[in-house]
């Protein structure tokens, strides 16, 4: 055999069959279907249906079909915790009246303007200049609100705004392209490094070590993956950023591509955020139009199915691949063996928008952007210098809590982050000083709040959104709500803690344990 | 180096690796050493420099400190249990296993699952009530028979297992047992899996069914009514490395005394009535005497020693050179052209090759009907990123997964064969080094096999050319190319032709000789191989040596004290042809 063709070489072997024999079905198909299974399902295919479509196995389509929760829009009331304390059940009982039969989100993003709901994909939130029975008032018979697409209230504590920085220039007038002129991929690398990045969503690797390692493992193959997966309730930086400055993030991905010498990159935004999915949509045509995406490296755009876990790095990539989002036993880690067992790397969007400001300039990037919801007067995005004491960005940004209110607790991070009584609000916003944190967000509860329903929140919470794939995490979170007594509670967090596979189960116990800390008996009260 | 427990053992594995080598027992449930890891029970939680991680799936880290038994990971393996006991009711080993944490199903409100049976399946029962999603049976499924019939379905405390709606029975599943294997909690479980066959004799032997040679432990119970209880897949060095398929799994069934001959029967007046051992042979020798002339057909799944004494009574004491096997029709070609192509009427390859091969080539074959075994290897193959063509007209389950599929009209093997070969000289992608080292008539070969390209044959042979000349990129840019061909090349009228034509594609292919390369014929009976090597065949002494040969006869009639025949034998076509066809409809 005069000639063998490296390039011929197929790609390694994704490590799980399931991935291999779908590998296998896209690579014999002479036009492979675009897009994945989970859009086949949002596009009403039936699981017999994909499995003609996809080659996939029939037990596999309906196990992929039945794991996720938002494959029909229909009528949907968040459940987020900035909505389950801002009149979530005036509004479901109000819609009730209406003649609709709600079903459940978690969470749409709109926390700062709750509570929210969507039909279809139209979001509709309550404005902040509204209470929430006023605002419930104001619809006619039959009539839906009047509020649609409140944009999140935006402000940098920062003297020099960068993850903001296009979203609160005044009229919009920075040109869409202009974070496109991107050195070479080493010197992209070098300048990362010079910013002493770190992934935004709160994984602590420094984002130039990931990206050498996802550019140095030997493979035919590269991808870049931008994490919308944004499911916490609380969190909605990456909406506004993928709504108002999409461009930022594709230029950010495309330096991440020549970085490390990816074709192909992945931009997965949840079920949830149908407004963003449209403005990312618009922003890659728009750079495929100018020639910045299309040749050495497209985009495509990955639209979940609603599973919280898929913003999990593994259970994302699964996702995107078409499968169950559940997360997988590491290692390896997604930048040696990711997407269809390719060197992958992952970063959240508020990462890759930062990335072009951080190679152009080159020093540290010492901001975080915050959601800000709950019991403040003005909620919205805040930009913040790491560091900065909750109680200041809840004063100065938020101008404290509502009148005739006081504050008693924040969570932040999300159900899975901490909680901080206001007595600790003197805690700077850091990762070091404040471990649970992740991305920030912050949801401020005022004294009409018990600590035993943020408990019966953050259970449900958990119960609902737990994939199932390990036994601690599955069979412990149901038992969560029933637990007796503070002893019971701690045995049951400390298993869920000790055994659980994945982030999600190992962060559930976190935000108890400081209920527990922190308000003791009230959790049982 | 890594220390469990205050012993040091070498690192590089997995923590489990280690704790076992260290003798530190560590509990597990979803682990199966088959299999790769999942990490779902997290049974086998362990302390590794003061961090809480699962034995079966974290790298023993060189350096580390491992604990496997504290109070606190006593604690927790109970609580673990506990929840479990909470969400299902597990038997078997799985129900021991939790028992041993202290764990006794009281400590959390019961909280089951939809307890959803299905015993519709005639070797697989489902009882998920039982089910502890351990996902072996999943797993085993797919990494073992590559057959994806198993999924878990729904979410979180909602999961459950289950195989796409319906009943089980109408699933994909080919009832080859691998998951019953693999069920720590009887969720899944057989007729033959049945806790009150526990206490048997084991006897390994080698499966009679199909030509791939598994290696079986039959289960039988003792005392008076001894029959066989179940058989098991058996050692993992063996052809099946401890896998089974339906039939030798589940075929043993045939043995019991309901199915089967228990006594001689002799027909007498028109009836067959029952007799003794010395009635019968008084009156079969009686028969033979008296008849004419008398010819010998054996069964391809005798022993090799069967086969030998049945020609041996054939020419020593029949005095006739007509003894022959159904099996030497069907391999017969591949007997010529293998003997003619590489000196040896026999495979150049084992199945241990095909792992190590990048492109398979299977040609009239299906060896997930005739084969299981086979198949579920080559399936695999497939699966870690082997090229695999199938040639075949038939879209068997092999062709669903292949690459190319050439799915050629019956009997056109030749042109197209020939097709491929033209295609892989024309674009010049066959292994000059080889065929010059080991291959002659490459003159005459090479001008004769470009005039059959591709293009000239695709009416013939129904094949668009360009799919002819796909397989050949494919199959030439492989660096270990792997051939096995079944009775869909050797039962046609040019089927000889047809097996030269493929010990072709192996030479310019580079492929013999090597490890990871090969050609090799599926026989159809466990035997077929034996048959001829024992001398059933009307041509052929025991040993391959010709009828003709004297020498052959006269050293053999000193051994047996009995004169050889000298005139050739005849071919028993009347006899086996219905035969063939049956065997042929069903197993290839």
């Amino acid at each position: 055999m005069s000639e063998r063709l490296e390039s011929d070489v197929p790609r390694p072997a994704p490590p799980v069959p399931e991935a291999r024999l779908r590998e296998r079905m896209r690579r014999r198909a002479p036009e492979p279907p675009a897009g994945n299974a989970l859009a086949d399902f949002a596009a009403g295919l039936a699981p017999e249906d994909v499995v003609v479509r996809r080659g996939l196995p029939t037990a596999a389509a309906h196990a992929v079909r039945s794991f996720y929760h938002q494959l029909e829009p229909g009528l949907r009331v968040c459940d987020g915790t900035a909505c389950r304390f801002g009149g979530r059940e005036l509004l479901r009982a109000k819609l009730e009246s209406h003649g609709g039969e709600p079903m459940h989100v978690r969470c749409l993003g709109h926390c700062h303007a709750a509570p929210a709901f969507r039909q279809g994909n139209t979001v509709y939130a309550k404005p902040a200049d509204i209470e929430v029975g006023a605002w419930l008032d104001l619809w006619g018979e039959g009539v839906h609100p009047v509020a649609d697409l409140v944009p999140p209230a935006r402000t940098s504590l920062a003297a020099e705004p960068v993850v903001l920085r296009h979203v609160l220039a005044p009229q919009r007038t920075a040109p869409r392209f202009e974070d496109w002129e991107l050195p070479a991929g080493d010197a992209v690398l070098d300048a990362i490094e010079r910013a002493q990045l770190r992934g935004r969503g709160g994984a602590s690797m420094a984002t130039h070590e990931k990206w050498r390692i996802a550019r140095d493992t030997p493979a035919a193959e590269r991808f870049v993956v931008a994490n919308a997966g944004e499911g916490d309730p609380g969190s909605f930086v990456g909406r506004l950023l993928l709504e108002e400055d999409p461009h930022a993030v594709l230029a950010g991905m495309l330096a991440c591509a020549r970085a490390i010498g990816a074709r192909r990159g992945f931009l997965y935004v949840r079920a949830e955020y149908p407004l963003a999915q449209r403005s990312a949509r618009r922003a890659i045509e728009d750079a495929r139009e100018e020639g910045l995406l299309g040749g050495h490296f497209d985009v495509e755009l990955v639209i979940g199915a609603g599973a919280y876990v898929c913003g999990e790095e593994t259970a994302l990539l699964a996702a995107i691949e078409g499968r169950r989002g559940e997360p997988r036993r590491r290692p390896p880690e997604p930048m040696e063996s990711g997407l269809w067992g390719a060197p992958t790397v992952v970063q959240n969007v508020e990462t890759f928008a930062v990335v072009p400001w951080a190679v152009r300039h080159g020093r540290p990037h010492g901001t975080k952007a915050v959601s800000l919801s709950g019991a403040v007067q003005r909620t919205g995005v805040v930009e913040t210098p790491v560091g900065t004491p909750i109680e200041r960005v809840l004063r100065e940004a938020g101008g404290g809590p509502p009148p005739g209110r006081e504050w008693k607790m924040a969570v932040i991070g999300g159900p899975l982050g901490t909680v901080v009584p206001a007595s600790r609000f003197d805690t700077p916003l850091a990762w070091d000083a404040l471990p649970g944190m992740g991305h920030g967000g912050i949801v401020v509860l005022d004294d009409t709040v018990s600590a035993r329903d943020v408990a019966m929140h953050l259970f449900a919470f958990a119960a609902a959104e737990s994939c199932g794939s390990c036994t601690p995490c599955r069979a412990g979170v149901t038992q969560l709500a029933l637990a007796r007594d503070r002893a019971a509670l701690e045995r049951l967090l400390d298993t869920i803690h000790m055994g659980s596979l994945c982030s999600f189960g190992r962060s559930v116990p976190r935000p108890l344990r400081d209920l527990l800390r922190h308000f003791g008996d009230e959790v049982f009260a | 180096m890594i220390t469990i427990d205050g012993r040091s053992v070498p690192a590089g594995g997995t923590v489990l690796d280690a704790c076992r080598a260290a003798g530190s027992p560590v509990p597990t449930l979803c682990h199966d050493p088959r299999l790769s890891a999942g990490g779902h029970c997290r049974a086998c939680l362990v302390q590794m420099d003061g961090e809480w991680v699962a034995a079966c799936h974290t790298p023993a880290r060189d350096g580390a400190t491992v604990r496997t038994d504290t109070p606190e990971l006593r604690a927790y393996r109970r609580d673990l249990g506990e929840l479990m006991l909470a969400e299902t009711a597990p038997a078997g080993m799985a129900r021991e296993q939790i028992a041993r944490w202290g764990a006794e199903g009281a400590r959390y409100p019961r909280r089951p699952r939809e307890a959803v049976r299905d015993h519709t399946h005639a070797h697989v029962r489902l009882d998920l009530d039982r089910c502890i999603l351990c996902r072996r049976c999943v797993r085993a499924c797919e990494e073992i028979q590559g057959r994806f019939a198993l999924a878990v379905e729904g979410r979180g405390a909602a999961s459950r297992l289950a195989w796409g709606g319906g009943a089980f029975a109408d699933g994909a599943c080919v009832a080859c047992g691998a998951c019953l294997t693999a069920c720590p909690s009887e969720a899944l479980t057989s007729h033959d899996t049945a806790p009150h066959f526990r206490d048997v004799r084991v006897t390994r032997t080698t499966c009679a069914e199909c030509a791939v040679g598994c290696q079986v432990d039959v289960h039988v119970t003792d005392g008076p009514d001894e029959r066989v209880a179940h058989v098991e897949g058996a050692a993992l060095d063996a052809p099946n490395r401890g896998h089974l398929c339906a039939r030798g799994r589940f075929a043993h069934h045939a043995t019991s005394p309901a199915e089967r001959l228990t006594q001689p029967l002799v027909r007498r007046n028109g009836a067959l009535e029952p007799a003794s051992w010395d009635e019968a042979i008084v009156a079969a020798s009686e028969g033979l005497r008296a008849a004419k002339g008398a010819a010998a057909v054996a069964s391809a799944r005798a022993t090799g020693e069967e086969l030998y004494l049945l020609q041996k009574f054939a020419r020593g004491v029949l005095g006739t050179n007509d003894v022959d096997t159904g099996s030497r029709a069907s391999h017969a070609p591949s007997d010529v052209a293998l003997r003619e192509a590489f000196g040896h009427a026999a495979a150049t390859t084992s199945f241990d090759d095909l792992e190590h091969a990048d492109a398979l080539v299977v040609t009239g074959a299906d060896p997930d009907g005739a084969h299981p075994v086979l198949a579920a290897r080559l399936r695999q193959a497939a699966l870690a990123g082997a090229a695999l063509i199938v040639i075949d007209p038939r879209r068997t389950p092999l062709a669903e997964l292949a690459d190319v599929h050439l799915a050629l009209r019956p009997g056109a093997n030749v042109p197209l064969l020939n097709s491929l070969a033209c295609a892989l000289i024309e674009e010049d992608l066959v292994d000059h080094a080889f065929l010059e080292a080991h291959a002659a008539g490459w003159e005459t070969f090479a001008p004769f096999v470009r005039l059959h390209t591709p293009e000239r044959w695709q009416d013939t042979t129904g094949v668009p050319a360009a799919q002819v000349r796909r397989a050949a990129r494919l199959l030439g840019r492989a660096k270990r190319p792997w051939f096995a061909h079944g009775l869909g090349v050797t039962e046609h009228r040019q089927g000889t032709d047809a097996v030269r034509l493929i010990a072709n594609l192996a030479c310019l292919t580079g492929a013999v000789g090597r490890a990871g390369t090969g050609v090799l014929p599926l026989r159809l009976e466990c035997n077929a191989q034996g048959a001829l090597d024992a001398g059933c065949e009307p041509g052929r002494l025991p040993g391959g040596h010709a009828v003709s040969d004297a020498v052959a006869r006269s050293h053999l009639a000193a051994l047996w004290g009995r004169p050889l025949p000298e005139a050739a034998g005849r071919a028993l076509e009347p006899c086996w042809r219905p035969h063939a066809r049956a065997s042929s409809a069903r197993c290839s």
